[in-house]
């Protein structure tokens, strides 16, 4: 398939498939009318989404008691319920004075460490750089996965969000967890120019000699994303973009700091948690299948699953496990989906077809049949599963 | 005087609006479409979108006008994924619920835009970019924030899950 032909085919889809979505012919009249002052058209749902959501959130406050806390952050309403027992209110809060960190409660089951978080900056049009300088439980680094951070990003009014992170192998059995978070806040010394607009000879898509010139005028440049642009000599613009990066103290930033601790008490959630017995291997045609961890805990069902190939030089032995656009679903004994959520680990993975990662949240052993399986279910509307391997419950 | 200057720079931005918005909303309509899942979700990024352009015209030096739109269309829908009642909605990429469409499609394209649409948000942002919008690799990257090798990455990955999710499902991958 040649890029243009890929190109072709998905422009002609998506534009035949999605022709119906209406364009409002006013839309720019509103635009202008709501950016003087006036009132402009909130969202359209329609009334049954209205009631349902409305019921959602009267649910969902029944269980969060109306603050963003890390069950909403990290379920849907429908699955909180067996987590609820286990949540730790931490309410902690850290402030600078114009930004702040706080985080309302906590999760741990032993295998994952998850926590909410909302920051925010009281004066939006001064933007800072929040930098995570340490993120430790008991003085082992932890990690996030990257992406819906505050961290390494130009913050301006904050937002909230959470932290879902594996707890490292030496941590997976102590009871206790003192967790450390602390966040340098970067504030520009100097006056800031933001570049905007684009030059599609560069590749940052911003003019370069722009960027040198407010840098030479003494200003601090940012590049327009999540970093700022520094004077290169070696470079062939003569700049360089940082982003990423821990701000030096050559850099035209004044540091404060936002330090938040909590300690977490693991015991109950790990004694709640079963774990499964699979079997020890479960040998298909081309390839070899075996559990790397069964278990249920408070957040939900872990699966994962290694795939091994009978053959090594054989390409193709996963070609029959995927086909039909499988996807691994938490099933029956007989490859029946029991639930068509989405997991909450397993994208995060990228997709390796050896390694499947997959933790469905909010699953109690008390609602399962005797045989689970993790099953590779066609997506092409039959139903059908390629390949199950089960695990008999036995408590 | 100045007031003068102010109302005819005033006018100059509307008709700036006007013609971002002829040009591009259809597009940015069915790009926050497959990014968000939700017709109503997709009207108020479009709408947000184009409230932050009017915001940012003054500003706007030139270049790739198209590139510039949809870096702050897909960092709209982003912040629209992060909010916290994003996750009671139904994040299932399905099709079913949009309206009637004045052209004829196929099953082809009902399944090749469900295969877009289901792809991990980071693959998907980089596919709607370059595939559908129609993006530079350059311009891809510079909307998207990342490196172009970053890009190339996302695409090879996107790619592959694509090609998987299509072949033999009435689309000629060859």
């Amino acid at each position: 398939m040649t890029e243009e032909k890929l190109r072709s085919m998905i422009q002609t889809a998506m534009n035949h498939r999605l022709s119906g979505l209406r364009e409002k012919p006013d839309l720019a009249r509103q635009i202008v009318s709501a950016a003087k002052g006036e009132t402009i058209t909130k969202r359209k749902l329609p009334l049954a989404a209205v009631l349902a959501l409305i019921l959602l959130c009267v649910t969902a406050i029944a269980y969060a008691a109306a603050n963003w806390n890390v069950l909403s952050f990290l379920f849907a309403q429908d699955q909180q319920e067996q987590a609820a027992p286990f949540v730790q209110p931490v309410h902690a809060e850290s402030t600078d004075g114009q930004v702040t960190l706080t985080i309302d409660s906590a999760l741990c089951d032993g295998e994952y460490l998850a926590f909410d978080w909302t920051i925010s900056n009281s004066q939006p049009e001064k933007a800072v750089y929040p930098y995570v300088e340490q993120f430790t439980a008991n003085g082992v680094r932890l990690w996030t996965d990257g992406t819906d951070e505050f961290d390494q990003v130009w913050l301006t009014e904050g937002w909230e969000d959470g932290t879902f992170t594996e707890l490292p192998e030496e941590l997976k059995n102590t009871e206790h967890l003192d967790v450390t978070l602390i966040v340098g806040v970067y504030q520009p010394t100097v006056p800031v120019y933001v570049l905007s607009g684009t030059d599609e000879r560069y590749p940052l898509g911003f003019d370069p000699k722009l960027a040198l010139q407010k840098i030479e005028e003494g200003y601090l440049v940012r590049d327009g994303f999540d970093g700022w642009v520094i004077r290169d000599d070696k470079a062939e613009d003569g700049i360089s973009v940082i982003s990423g990066f821990h701000p030096q103290e050559s850099d035209p930033f004044a540091r404060t700091e936002l330090a938040l601790h909590f300690t977490l008490d693991v015991s109950a959630a790990r004694a709640a948690s079963v774990p499964l017995t699979p079997r020890e291997e479960y040998r298909m045609d081309t390839f070899t299948a075996r559990y790397q961890r069964a278990v249920i805990t408070p957040i939900g069902i872990y699966l994962d699953l290694l795939l091994t190939p009978n053959d090594s030089e054989n390409e193709s032995a996963y070609d029959a496990l995927y086909a039909g656009d499988a996807r691994p679903m938490l099933t029956d004994g007989q490859g029946k989906p029991l639930k068509d959520d989405w997991p909450l680990t397993g994208e995060s993975h990228g997709f390796d077809p050896r390694e499947i990662h997959m933790l469905f949240p909010g699953v109690g052993v008390e609602n399962l049949p005797d045989t689970i399986a993790l099953s590779f279910v066609r997506q092409d509307g039959s139903g059908t599963a390629n390949a199950v391997f089960p695990i008999e419950i036995s408590l | 005087m100045e007031s003068a200057t102010a109302k005819g720079a005033a006018s100059t931005r509307e008709e700036r609006l006007e013609k971002l918005v002829d040009a591009y909303q259809r597009a940015l309509l069915r790009f926050s479409y497959a990014f968000l899942h939700d017709q109503s979700l997709a009207e108020d990024a479009v709408q947000e979108t184009f409230m932050k352009v009017y915001r940012a015209l003054p500003a706007w030096k030139g270049g790739s006008e198209k590139a510039w739109i949809m870096k702050i269309a897909a960092n709209t829908c982003r912040d629209m994924l992060r909010t916290g009642w994003f996750r009671y909605v139904d994040r299932k990429a399905e099709l079913d619920k949009l309206p009637e469409t004045p052209v004829p499609w196929t099953e082809k394209d009902d399944t090749v835009t469900l295969a877009v649409m289901s792809l991990p948000v980071r693959m998907r942002e980089a596919v709607l970019m370059y595939y559908f919008e129609g993006l530079s690799e350059a311009e891809t990257a510079q909307a998207l924030g990342i490196s172009r090798k970053g890009v190339a990455s996302r695409l090879r990955r996107a790619k592959d899950q694509l090609r998987q999710a299509l072949e033999g499902k009435g689309c000629d991958w060859s």
